[in-house]
C-alpha cells in the first residue's frame, strides 16, 4: 500500500518512474533494494531507506533521492556551485523558479544534492545533520 | 615491540626503513562511485586534483583540500568515496559481476562491500557481516551515501559465521594486526597477539570457506606482514581442503607470498608502501574446485 502510494508521488510530483527491478519493502519507513535481494531469503535489513510519511506526503530520503533523482522531469531546481555548498551546511535558500508547494530535487551539473521544501519561493533545507559539511 | 626490534623483524621481508618511511608519507586516494557517475564524469565535474591508476576508477589525490575529503561535495553527494589504494584491490581481485552472489565476512566500515556493489552495478546480492555493532553503523552510512541497494547487513562473530546460503564470490578481509597501515601496530604486536589473531583469522577464514560454492572464488586479505596472519591461515585451509587451489593474483609492484611455505605461495601477493605507495596488504585468491 505504502509502496503503490510512493511510487504515484515520485511520478506525480517528479515524473520519475522508477526501473522494474527496483522493489520496497516496509510500511511506514520503505526500503529500496534490487529484486534479487528483495526474494533473498533474510532475516536482516535488506537495501537502504527510501521514505517514510511526513503530514500528508511521504517524504523521500535524501539518500534515495541522490540515487533515482536523476531521473525527475520536473519540480528540479538547479544549483550554483555556492548554494550547494550551502546547501550541505544545512542553510536554507531562496529561488526565483515557480513551482506548487513541496519537496523539491536540487542538482548541481548532473549531480543531485538532495532535496528541500519549496514554498513561495523559499528551499527549506531537509538535508539530515549528519550529512552537514564544513568548509574552512 | 619495540620500534627497533619491529624494524629488524620486518627486515627479514623487505627494506623496513623504507618501508615504514614511505607508510609516514602515504598520498591519500579515491575512487568514483559508478552507481552515480562514471569516472570520466566525475573528473570533468569535481574541482579536486587528481591523477590517474591502474584502476580506471581510482584517483591519487594530489593537493588534499584543507578541510579533508569527507567535507566535500564530492563525499556528500556520494560520487566518490576515500579508500586506500591497496584497500581496492581485494574486491577488484575478486571481480565480482551483475548477478553474483556475494559474501563480506568482516565488512565494516563497508568501503569493499560498497566497491563490490560498484562493480556489481547494484545487481545481485551482497550479505555483508561484521562483528562489530557499533562498526555496522558506518557500514550502513557508507551503503546509504554511496547508493547501494543489494546489499543486506548482518551483525554476526565471524567466526562462528553461519548462513543457510552459499555464495560463489567472498571476501575475508580479516582483523589484523594492522602493521601495513597503522604506525603504531608494532606497539601491540608480539609473538602471543599473533598467535591468536592468527586462531581467529584462521577460524573466520574456515566458516568462509564452508559457504563457498563449487569454482568460486575467495579472497583472503590483511593489511599486515606477518606471516602468521598471511599465509599461515591461508596454508591452513589449503591443508584441510584438497580441492582448495591458489590463483596467481596479477599487481604491478608487489612481491610474492614467502617461499618458506612453498611454491604455490607465489601466487599470493605482498604489498610494502615503499614499492606500491600505498597502504602495506596481503592478497591471496583461493579458487574451490569441484
Amino acid at each position: 500500500m505504502e509502496e503503490q502510494r510512493f511510487r504515484e508521488y515520485l511520478e506525480e510530483r517528479f515524473g520519475i518512474i522508477l526501473p522494474k527491478e527496483i522493489c520496497f519493502a516496509g510500511e511506514k519507513t520503505l526500503r529500496v533494494m534490487n529484486s534479487e535481494l528483495s526474494e533473498f531469503k533474510t532475516p536482516t535489513p535488506k537495501g537502504i531507506r527510501a521514505s517514510r510519511m511526513k503530514g500528508k506526503f511521504p517524504k523521500p530520503t535524501t539518500n534515495f533521492i541522490q540515487l533515482f533523482g536523476h531521473l525527475a522531469t520536473k519540480n528540479t531546481v538547479e544549483l550554483s556551485r555556492e548554494e550547494a555548498v550551502d546547501y550541505f551546511q544545512q542553510e536554507d535558500l531562496e529561488t526565483k523558479i515557480k513551482c506548487d508547494t513541496g519537496y523539491i530535487i536540487l542538482t548541481y551539473k548532473k549531480a543531485v544534492l538532495g532535496i528541500g521544501f519549496y514554498r513561495e519561493g523559499k528551499i527549506e533545507n531537509m538535508l539530515p545533520k549528519g550529512r552537514k559539511i564544513r568548509v574552512p | 615491540m619495540e620500534k627497533q626490534e619491529y624494524l629488524d623483524w620486518l627486515n627479514q621481508y623487505t627494506d623496513a626503513e623504507a618501508a615504514t618511511e614511505a607508510q609516514h608519507n602515504l598520498p591519500y586516494y579515491l575512487r568514483a562511485n559508478t552507481l552515480k557517475t562514471s569516472p570520466e564524469e566525475y573528473l570533468a565535474w569535481t574541482k579536486l586534483k587528481l591523477s590517474l591508476t591502474f584502476l580506471p576508477y581510482a584517483f591519487r589525490v594530489e593537493e588534499p583540500p584543507e578541510q579533508g575529503l569527507g567535507n566535500t561535495i564530492d563525499y556528500a553527494t556520494g560520487w566518490m568515496h576515500t579508500q586506500s589504494f591497496s584497500s581496492m584491490l581485494p574486491p577488484q581481485i575478486l571481480n565480482p559481476k551483475p548477478g553474483d552472489r556475494v559474501l563480506d565476512i568482516c565488512a565494516a566500515p563497508g568501503s569493499k562491500t560498497t566497491q563490490c556493489a560498484a562493480l556489481m552495478q547494484n545487481k545481485g546480492i551482497i550479505l555483508a557481516n561484521d562483528k562489530n555493532k557499533g562498526r555496522i553503523s558506518a557500514l550502513v552510512n557508507n551503503l546509504e551515501r554511496l547508493g547501494v541497494i543489494n546489499t543486506s547487513t548482518m551483525n554476526q562473530d565471524g567466526g562462528g559465521f553461519t548462513t543457510s546460503h552459499t555464495f560463489n564470490k567472498i571476501l575475508v578481509d580479516a582483523p589484523c594486526s594492522g602493521l601495513g597501515s597503522n604506525e603504531s601496530a608494532h606497539q601491540w604486536y608480539d609473538e602471543k597477539y599473533a598467535r591468536n589473531i592468527c586462531a581467529l583469522q584462521t577460524a573466520i577464514l574456515r566458516r568462509a570457506y564452508s559457504r563457498l560454492e563449487s569454482g568460486g572464488t575467495l579472497i583472503y586479505s590483511t593489511c599486515t606482514y606477518s606471516p602468521e596472519e598471511n599465509e599461515t591461515p591461508v596454508s591452513r585451509i589449503l591443508e584441510k581442503n584438497p580441492e582448495a587451489k591458489l590463483e596467481k593474483v596479477e599487481i604491478p609492484n608487489s612481491e610474492s607470498g614467502l617461499s618458506e611455505f612453498g611454491s604455490e605461495f607465489r601466487k599470493v601477493a605482498r604489498i610494502y608502501p615503499h614499492k606500491f605507495n600505498s597502504e602495506g596488504f596481503f592478497v591471496a585468491k583461493i579458487v574451490r574446485g569441484d
